[in-house]
């Protein structure tokens, strides 16, 4: 990859070049003039991964088996104290020469301008097994083979599937490199400046499909290409006074997309409800990607001092989103009948954001502290409304006028109020409590009201000299006006083609995000210090959220979370830490197995289900570091020092999902999902002399999952979608390396 | 509109009940010679050796506001009037004016911070998370060393789930943000000093920290998926989950609990659906998204199904 070796070699030239600007600086200083004001390390290193690893690439920066080099430096430079002088810099890299980089870099002078660089890439492999049939993977136009047969309108029909598969790797690449000047103006103004710019490439997992209802869709799954560019840009300048601070500022960010769209060939055979020529072999599909856009953001924000112990705060933000790409054509395929043109060009679609917060804090008495926001936040969807006659999934003729969906641009509005309040019973003891209430407003949505009041009550104690408490218990209630369920359906349709007991979603349905809820949580934290070198740290949390009963959607979910730490610190060269934490999510919902074509179905609680679903995790973690220690063999001594440390993690999570239904339905358990992932870290420090050493790690890694939506199944396993057929992510992975560090 | 009249008053009466109370600082000795003195016993290689910090920040004498600058009162600077530090009192050695660890209330040590860096830790400190926790500046920055592993991206990290615990534990889970490797950093969503969003978050609302990244999911789209527009943590956990894509929970369970239409939208998808017993289209693969693939909105003006 060119720009590899182009982002490597500027890494290990700017590493070069500063460890050589550190040394002469040092060598220059070296007789007896004042202590080298460049402080730090620059190490290099060599590392060999004993076997392919896909997934291990996203954490250690290399994944292929081999050797790899890369550098590290962390150097700072401060004028001598007694030179006048305020110029610095900071340097920081790691991983330089791998693929997971970062580089931070800061120069200035102190007290009047700084400028930051950060510069990092963030892999993330997915897959390297997926298979596909299609040509032209990671591009936006994708071919089937020559000679691809489908003779009908399953995967059982594609009768040269097995020889046309070939590998896709499905993986991306975000580098961002951000820029950030500030410079003080005076006593009391400062400017700020900075820039970023993010690209995202890569192959990503798309899914196409053809076809106009659930019965007759068939579908693939795509390597889609990833190509996105942001740019974004800020301004602001503050007003840095004694009683009153305020800042005004831009922010503009710009997103842009490589590809508009993807375009595929249909590998399924015609389907009889489909349109003449939608199937193999002239069939075509074609998918919108996401569409360039912007946002603007107008910010301020200043506080004032009323009195010494009395301060206001504001917070005031003008925004707008928008996007006006061009729209693609209703289908791609010219021989479905297509006869109304799109309503628009393009969407213009707009957003405008508002925001306004006030706080005020306030500590009125020596023993009180208070806290009082207000804040009002609006999302106003002003994109324009249209009736859209769709070509359903390119495989039928387009809709009627009125079948047509209108598009319904979700505005919100959102005010909130709160009070907390410190109650200090001494300097050791203190109780906390709070009220929050927040009003939401939506449209087009079953639920236009939302109110929930919220109550904290906290306690903080050290009374023992040995024993840190800290407790708190939060409770919340959420009320709605009524709940319409099909008020969106009926929306979206053309006014009049819905009469008002029509239903998309079952009308015992309740959207856990608009119901009516009540949560509880309970918060527990203690540190135990029973030895100066010695402690012991525990947490606990409860939650626990109630829906109403009687309707279907999540009725209940549930969070147990506990951890355990300890630290031992028996000398100030040696330090062993460790930690065990467990979770569990439950997730109890319901729903009724309805079909349209058998309106009873709605009414039959024989078709009722209900599905609880587990998650348990665990984590244990274990830190030990000895440094200084001196090695000895019989009579022979090192005459170094060495430092040794040990890092192991383990942690995994168990799925389970049990699922309950009613006489009509058909049931079988789940098997259970699980991940596991344990590494441990063993190195060896070995210091040739004050100033140099050598580092000796292994490390090794092992990762497994199962998970019965990858796990034996083929790409064909399914009759009316073709999958990639990979496994559930699994590798071990054994990481050695040296490295020499100087430091400076 | 009785919501409007109560707020208004409830902030009127705060403003009212909170009006000004004032204290005058005490008065006390400062040494003179400072740092010379001080470095008698804190100098290099004592047991308590902080010279290093004239080395750091701090130490930059040619910034007027630093610390060790002409006219400034040097180690006193932070530590307050240290004279009686000097001495011994029945035995004892007073301590300095100000301790910057639990010996001396939070208030107070961030008093001294907030008196120079008011402006860098800005807006938000007063009421934050940290602040009403009373999590001093010096419970995470360390001054006197030369490094403050809060600036460094490598430690960040470890800093803060030194604290927050149950976080270190779901980074470790199969999908989780880059933060074990450091490349990417809790500060980069958090503002450790207070931001003015939810969990002390830098930017004003979830989506727009979410979506200062993955602006793709941005639009507006011609076709929205409603609690994308409102609340990306209505389906997405932010820190780990052994579900992809850092889904809150397994779908396509999660996509029924809102979504109970007839046919596959209300099935039960069970072990009847997973081979060997079957193979259904809504459980294995990728479920819902093996279809509806742009979850996210679609801006196809056949689009409607989030399928195109």
């Amino acid at each position: 990859m060119p720009d590899r070796l182009v982002i490597n070699a500027l890494a290990m030239l700017v590493t070069t070049l500063t460890a050589a600007a550190c040394l002469a600086q040092g060598a220059g200083q070296a007789g007896g003039q004042a202590a080298n004001p460049v402080a730090g390390t620059v190490s290099a290193s060599l590392g060999h991964l004993n076997d392919d690893a896909y997934q291990y690439g996203n954490q250690a920066g290399v994944n292929e088996q081999g050797a790899a080099p890369w550098l590290a430096l962390n150097l700072r430079y401060r004028p001598a104290p007694d030179s006048g002088d305020t110029a610095y810099w900071r340097i920081e890299g790691e991983r330089l020469g791998l693929e997971t980089p970062r580089f931070f870099l800061e120069v200035g002078q102190q007290g009047s301008q700084r400028l930051r660089v950060d510069f990092r890439e963030i892999p993330r492999y997915r897959f390297d097994d997926a298979r596909t049939p299609l040509q032209g993977a990671g591009t936006a136009v994708f071919t089937l083979p020559q000679n691809w047969q489908a003779t009908g309108a399953t995967t059982a029909g594609m009768s040269n599937l097995q020889e046309s598969l070939h590998e896709v790797n499905l993986w991306q690449k975000r580098r961002s490199l951000e820029l950030d000047y500030r410079r003080t103006l005076g006593p009391q103004w400062a400017l700020d400046v900075d820039f970023r710019r993010d690209t995202v490439q890569g192959t990503r997992t798309l899914a196409g499909a053809t076809g106009a209802t659930g019965g007759n869709v068939r579908a693939l799954l795509l390597p889609g290409p990833l190509d996105y560019e942001t740019h974004s840009a800020g301004l602001s300048l503050a007003y840095l006074g004694d009683a009153m601070r305020w800042t005004l500022g831009y922010h503009g960010s710009f997103f842009s997309n490589g590809d508009r769209s993807v375009l595929w060939p249909t590998p399924f055979g015609a389907h009889p409800q489909w349109g003449a020529g939608v199937g193999h072999p002239d069939g075509l599909n074609r998918m919108a990607l996401e569409p360039d856009n912007q946002a603007h953001q107008l910010r301020a924000s200043g506080s004032y001092t009323i009195t010494r112990r009395t301060r206001l705060y504001l917070d005031a933000v003008l925004g707008r989103q928008s996007q006006d790409e061009q729209f693609l054509p209703y289908t791609v395929n010219s021989q479905l009948a297509v006869t109304a043109a799109l309503p628009r060009e393009s969407l213009n679609a707009r957003v405008n954001t508002s925001r306004l917060d006030l706080r005020l804090s306030s500590r009125p008495l020596s023993r009180l502290n208070l806290s009082t926001r207000i804040g009002y936040r609006d999302r106003d969807n002003r994109t324009p409304i249209a009736a859209y006659q769709r070509v359903r999934g390119d495989a039928v003729d387009q809709q009627a006028f009125a079948d047509a969906r209108l598009n319904r641009p979700y505005s919100l509005a959102e005010a909130r109020a709160s009070l907390e309040a410190t109650w200090r019973f001494s300097s050791r003891l203190r109780l906390e409590a709070g009220y929050e209430f927040t009003d939401t407003d939506r449209d087009y949505s079953e639920v236009e009201t939302t109110r929930e009041h919220g109550v904290r009550l906290g306690l903080r104690s050290t009374q023992l000299d040995t024993l840190a408490l800290a407790l708190s218990y939060q409770h919340q209630r959420r009320r709605t006006d009524d709940y319409i369920g099909n008020r969106p359906y009926i929306q979206t349709h053309m006014p009049g083609t819905i009469d008002a007991e029509d239903f998309e979603n079952h009308p015992l349905l309740r959207k856990y995000y608009l119901s009516e809820r009540d949560r509880d949580q309970l918060r527990l934290h203690a540190d135990w210090y029973p030895l100066s070198q010695l402690s012991l740290g525990a947490a606990l949390a409860w939650n626990r959220d109630d829906y109403p009963t009687g309707y279907f959607g999540l009725n209940k979910s549930q969070v147990l979370s506990a951890t355990f730490d300890v630290s031992y610190t028996p000398a100030e060269d040696f330090s062993v830490s460790a930690f065990y934490s467990r979770d569990r999510y439950r997730n109890d919902q319901s729903g009724r197995s309805f079909r349209g074509s058998v309106p009873a179905d709605a009414f039959n609680p024989g078709r009722n289900w209900q599905v609880s679903a587990t998650d348990h995790f665990e984590t244990v973690g274990l830190n030990l570091e000895r440094e200084q220690l001196q090695p000895r063999l019989g009579d022979w001594q090192a005459s170094g020092s060495v430092d040794v440390s040990l890092q192991l993690a383990h942690s995994r999570s168990r799925g389970e999902i049990a699922t309950e239904a009613g006489p009509a339905l058909t049931n079988a358990p789940l098997p259970d999902l699980g991940t596991r992932l344990n590494t441990a870290t063993m190195a060896a420090r070995y210091h040739l002399s004050a100033q140099s050493s050598l580092r000796f790690a292994l490390e090794r890694e092992l990762y497994r999952s199962s998970d019965f939506a990858f796990d034996n199944v083929e790409p064909d396993t399914l009759a009316n979608v073709l999958l990639f057929g990979q496994d559930s992510p699994r590798y071990k992975a054994t990481w050695v390396s040296l490295s020499y560090r100087y430091q400076y | 509109m009785s919501f409007r009249v109560s707020v208004a008053v409830t902030f009127i009466g705060c403003l009212l009940i909170l009006a000004g109370v004032s204290a005058a600082w005490a008065q006390a000795d400062y040494v003179d010679d400072d740092p010379r003195m001080c470095l008698v016993c804190h100098g290099p290689g004592t047991p308590l050796a902080a010279d290093d910090i004239m080395h750091g920040a701090h130490g930059v004498v040619g910034n007027a506001d630093s610390p060790f600058a002409t006219g400034q009162l040097g180690c006193q600077s932070c530590h307050g009037p240290s004279s009686e530090h000097l001495g011994m009192v029945d035995g004892v050695r007073p301590l300095p004016g100000v301790v910057f660890d639990q010996r001396q209330p939070a208030a107070e040590r961030d008093a001294v911070c907030l008196s120079c860096h008011e402006d860098e830790t800005g807006h938000y400190w007063v009421g934050s998370a940290h602040e009403f926790a009373d999590l001093s500046c010096t419970g995470c920055h360390t001054l006197h060393p030369l490094a403050d592993a809060m600036l460094s991206f490598q430690q960040v990290n470890e800093q803060c789930t030194d604290c927050h615990q149950r976080q270190r534990a779901e980074i470790l889970q199969a999908s989780s943000h880059p933060l074990r490797s450091g490349q990417m950093t809790c500060t980069d969503c958090h503002a450790p000093h207070g931001g003015p969003g939810p969990a002390e978050l830098t930017a004003f609302t979830l989506n727009e920290q979410c979506l200062d990244c993955h602006t793709e999911k941005r639009g507006p789209f011609l076709w929205e998926h409603a609690p994308v527009a409102e609340d990306c943590s209505s389906c997405h956990t932010p820190h780990g989950s052994p579900h992809r894509g850092l889904m809150a929970a397994r779908t396509p369970f999660l996509c029924q609990q809102c979504h109970l239409a007839a046919f596959h939208p209300s099935n039960l998808e069970s072990g009847a659906g997973v081979p060997p017993q079957g193979a259904s289209n809504n459980i294995l693969g990728r479920d819902c998204t093996s279809c509806h693939t742009q979850v996210h909105g679609s801006n196809h003006p056949s689009g409607s199904g989030l399928t195109r």
